[in-house]
């Protein structure tokens, strides 16, 4: 499956039916992806893509477009 | 029924197949809109929303639902609020709190009994990085009322239960990793046992269940007892804590017979193990009518084990039982779906347990009785009824309130904590009752709490365990106590809470006095004296008294 459907799918289960999701969504246009949330959406990340976020990306994963780039990038590393 | 039976065989490959953290929170059962949710309170000191979030997806399994409110982060757990809750949750890293043993025991022992006794029912889940839960073992051993959870003593053998480095970050030492793993014990074992949440009762298949292969086919030495060793593993372990095991099964009696008694020690399970049986070729849902009629418990109190899916809707369709398993060709997945079913942990096993069994059996003998000569089943029977006041076995008192639903006035399912106020308050009297006959022990069948005010006797609860039902001992229990402890008494008002489970219970009092069953009310029901002499039933028993 493509990795953008995969990464608007965890957020989709994190963030409930309600939000429209689109691969353009950024965290600020969504009030539901608080702290608590952000956590949520980071561990289920590690775990469907079997990857570790570090602390220096840990915040900055805050849209479809900037986790699907992190995890290009750990792809290539 | 179609669309909870598909989310509920989803929510079994989820939880305990894929195990994938975002397809568990994309979940969403269908709601009973009649049921409110359990509102759970949690204290914490670290932050536990995303196991919680987890742990609900566990829970839900149950067919009740949880919200959730969380306090500030507070290692004092000093911040209560008195707002009504169903259970107050305590999540506790031990290692946040810098005092010097001694009086780190003192303290928390003080601070877990004055939350206990606020709430009516506490749940604490602690870890410590530094070996500190060994070291409360002593203060939660005092503390019976709540359950606890060392997360440490679960996850041994997993050397990262913790992650420190990401502390900061995620606002908690334990590792994500494990999340769903906690969640798991959270959700499908601690919580609904802190809730007082118990299914009573496995049945399982046999063929492609018990065992790999089909019985009438493979033969007795045919068929793989190997590959359900987990399986064998854990219906031995439910039995060891009190709940029954039965048999549903299309077969031939005697071939199931014969496969126990050749094989049954490979399994470690013998045909004895079983309390009820349901193997023939009626459809399963009959079956599993008779195995409650059997057991005296309702059907929505069994977990159904089958592997398949046509029997399993069969069942769904036709009678009351709402929990399932399905057994998969993932035996071990499907052995977990069972062991975290919500309401099959038992922290301790009662004397009164291990009664029960033979108890049951018994029942066999004495409906024959019964058939055979009405008229003097009661005396050929020779029971005898203890009645006990006020020094009574206080955690039977308590299990029997919490237990019981046919033959139960107002579900008030008093804590250990309520029973031990009311045994100290002057106007509270409690009782409870224990019936032996010529085949059995039942044991403690029936509990009793009323307040007595000028000439007025007040019945707050008033149970009797399914096993002594049948027997007309409902009269005896009540009216023999308080004849004679209160000969003054004039009029009875009892406190009744109509459930779509206490039918027996209405029977029984609308002997005395007709009234309409509201549902979700309390209602009080006045009976005088004399209502009581006219419809009173005395079969003959010895009584006596303690």
């Amino acid at each position: 499956m493509d990795k953008n459907i995969r990464v608007v799918n965890i957020l989709k289960n994190v963030l409930g039916d309600e939000v429209v999701l689109q691969p353009s969504l950024r965290r600020e246009n969504i009030a539901k992806w608080d702290s608590m949330k952000h956590l949520e959406i980071i561990f289920a990340i590690e775990d469907e893509f079997n990857v570790t976020v570090g602390s220096d990306s840990f915040l900055e994963l805050d849209s479809v477009e900037a986790i699907v780039h992190f995890l290009d990038l750990k792809n290539e590393a | 029924m179609n669309n909870t039976f598909e989310q509920f065989l989803r929510l079994q490959t989820v939880l305990f197949e894929s195990g994938k953290r975002a397809e568990v929170l994309g979940i969403q059962l269908e709601r009973d809109e009649k049921t409110a949710p359990k509102k759970c309170y949690i204290y914490r000191n670290e932050a536990c929303e995303p196991i919680f979030t987890l742990a609900e997806k566990f829970f839900e399994r149950s067919g009740l639902s949880i919200s959730y409110e969380y306090g500030d982060y507070d290692d004092s757990l000093q911040a209560f609020d008195q707002k009504e809750k169903d259970i107050v949750v305590i999540f506790y890293n031990l290692d946040r709190v810098e005092m010097d043993l001694v009086s780190f025991q003192q303290w928390l022992e003080k601070r877990l009994l004055s939350i206990s006794s606020m709430s009516k029912r506490t749940f604490f889940v602690y870890y410590s990085q530094k070996g500190k839960g060994e070291l409360i073992k002593n203060v939660v051993s005092k503390t019976q009322e709540i359950v606890c959870l060392n997360l440490n003593e679960i996850f041994s053998e997993k050397i990262d239960l913790f992650d420190v480095a990401r502390e900061k970050l995620t606002g908690t030492v334990l590792n994500n990793r494990l999340h769903l793993d906690i969640a798991k014990y959270i959700g499908g074992k601690f919580l609904p046992c802190a809730m007082n949440i118990q299914y009573k009762c496995v049945v399982t298949d046999l063929d492609n269940t018990l065992f790999g292969g089909i019985l009438g086919e493979d033969g007795i030495d045919g068929v793989d007892v190997a590959l359900m060793s987990t399986y064998h593993q854990l219906l031995k372990q439910l039995k060891n804590q009190g709940i029954f095991l039965a048999i549903s099964s299309k077969n031939d009696e005697s071939l199931v017979r014969d496969f126990f008694t050749k094989r049954g020690h490979e399994i470690g399970l013998s045909f004895d193990d079983f309390t009820a049986f349901a193997i023939g070729w009626m459809p399963k849902s009959k079956g599993i009518k008779s195995i409650a009629n059997q057991l005296r418990i309702s059907e929505d109190s069994l977990v159904f084990v089958d592997d398949n899916h046509s029997e399993i809707v069969e069942v769904l369709l036709n009678t009351h039982l709402k929990n399932f398993v399905q057994m998969r060709q993932n035996v071990q997945g499907s052995v977990d779906a069972l062991n975290f079913f919500p309401g099959g942990l038992r922290l301790k096993a009662s004397a009164e347990d291990s009664i029960r069994h033979n108890d049951l059996l018994a029942n066999t003998t004495r409906e024959k009785l019964l058939k055979e000569n009405e008229e003097g089943y009661y005396r050929q029977l020779e029971m005898i009824v203890t009645i006990k006041k006020q020094n009574i076995n206080i955690e039977r008192f308590v299990e029997l309130s919490n237990k019981t639903n046919q033959f139960n006035l107002s579900f008030k399912r008093y804590s250990l904590s309520d029973a031990k106020k009311m045994m100290i308050d002057h106007c509270c009297h409690l009782y409870t009752f224990s019936l032996k006959d010529k085949l059995s022990d039942s044991g403690i069948v029936g509990m009793l709490s009323v307040e007595i005010s000028d000439k007025i006797c007040i019945v707050k609860e008033f149970c009797i365990s399914c096993r002594a039902l049948g027997r007309k001992l409902e009269d005896v229990f009540i009216f023999e106590a308080i004849f004679n402890d209160h000969p003054e008494v004039e009029d009875f008002i009892f406190e009744y809470s109509y459930q779509e489970r206490n039918q027996p219970f209405y029977n029984w009092l609308s002997r005395f006095s007709s009234f309409s069953q509201k549902q979700d009310d309390m209602s009080l029901i006045k009976i005088n004296i004399k209502d009581v002499q006219r419809e009173y039933i005395r079969p003959e028993i010895i009584i006596e008294r303690e």
